[in-house]
């Protein structure tokens, strides 16, 4: 607990936090900035609610976790062409395996939005199971289960693909 | 890969990236612009909510005097009926008091017959 900055030095803060998030959860820049703008403007409508700096950071957290779950389901439903459509080429010069890296981003992208966004928070955001169900309010073990199967999945892809490599 | 690799290659996959140039500024002013926005009708509300108050409390001291004067009038309507009807019971027992005395008057000379 501490006293908590002022608006401005919490955007600071924490824009790159959210803008992670977002953008992960929707393979989207200019989606992802418009979700941060309004994760903050929805933050400064509640600062009055807001106790410390670590209670905003959580309450950015969920809340850009939330409105990016709820975004990919809105953007699913909608017509024309979908996120992963108009998703941006994610290859990284700087990563030591750029191929492997956008596979695997890739692979998050096409994962159901609960699933998608546990997996951010757990290996981006690092945060543990029960953390993860604390702030999206779900049982621990429903958090457990869904990662575990996740990244079963995911591992499944990721072999399939090189397999599929091996062979051409 | 074991899972441990794999989660690795997961994290850095998936790391967090540096939000774009400008972003902060831009939702800095985006929230003054609203802050700016929802304040003047904030006072204008508050001239509505005085407004209402002065109209509540006119109606409410309207109401008041109706009901007092309502009240002090039914009370002088009562006056009126009890006198009345004091009056009336003066007259009767006057009236009875009389009628009383007669046959008082009458009956022992009858007797003494």
């Amino acid at each position: 607990m501490g006293s908590l900055p002022s608006f401005s030095e919490l955007v600071h803060s924490h824009q790159g936090m959210v803008f992670s998030i977002t953008l992960r959860a929707l393979g989207n820049r200019e989606v992802a900035e418009d979700l941060t703008q309004e994760v903050f403007l929805s933050l400064h409508q509640n600062l009055a609610s807001i106790e410390s700096e670590d209670h905003a950071r959580n309450w950015l957290r969920r809340t850009a976790a939330n409105r990016s779950v709820d975004e990919i389901r809105r953007l699913k439903y909608r017509r024309g062409p979908s996120l992963d459509q108009v998703a941006e080429p994610s290859v990284d010069a700087e990563e030591s395996d750029p191929m492997l890296m956008a596979q695997l981003r890739e692979s998050v992208a096409s994962l159901p939005p609960l699933a998608r966004m546990l997996t951010i928070m757990r290996f981006q955001q690092e945060m543990e199971p029960r953390e993860i169900a604390a702030e999206l309010d779900m049982p621990v073990a429903t958090v457990k289960s869904r990662l575990h199967r996740t990244m079963k999945l995911l591992r499944g892809k990721l072999e399939k693909r090189a397999e599929v490599r091996k062979h051409r | 890969m074991d899972e441990r690799e794999f989660e690795e290659k997961m994290r850095a996959a998936l790391r967090p990236v540096e939000a774009p140039d400008g972003l902060a500024e831009q939702i800095i002013r985006r929230a003054e612009a609203l802050a700016e926005r929802t304040r003047k009708p904030v006072t204008q509300q508050a001239w509505l909510r005085w407004g209402a108050l002065a109209a509540l409390l006119a109606m409410g001291s309207f109401g008041i005097l109706r009901w007092e004067e309502k009240k002090r009038a039914e009370q002088i309507e009562a006056r009126k009926v009890a006198e009345q009807f004091t009056m009336a019971m003066n007259i009767t027992t006057r009236k009875m008091a009389r009628i009383q005395k007669n046959l008082v008057v009458e009956v022992p000379l009858k007797r003494g017959h």
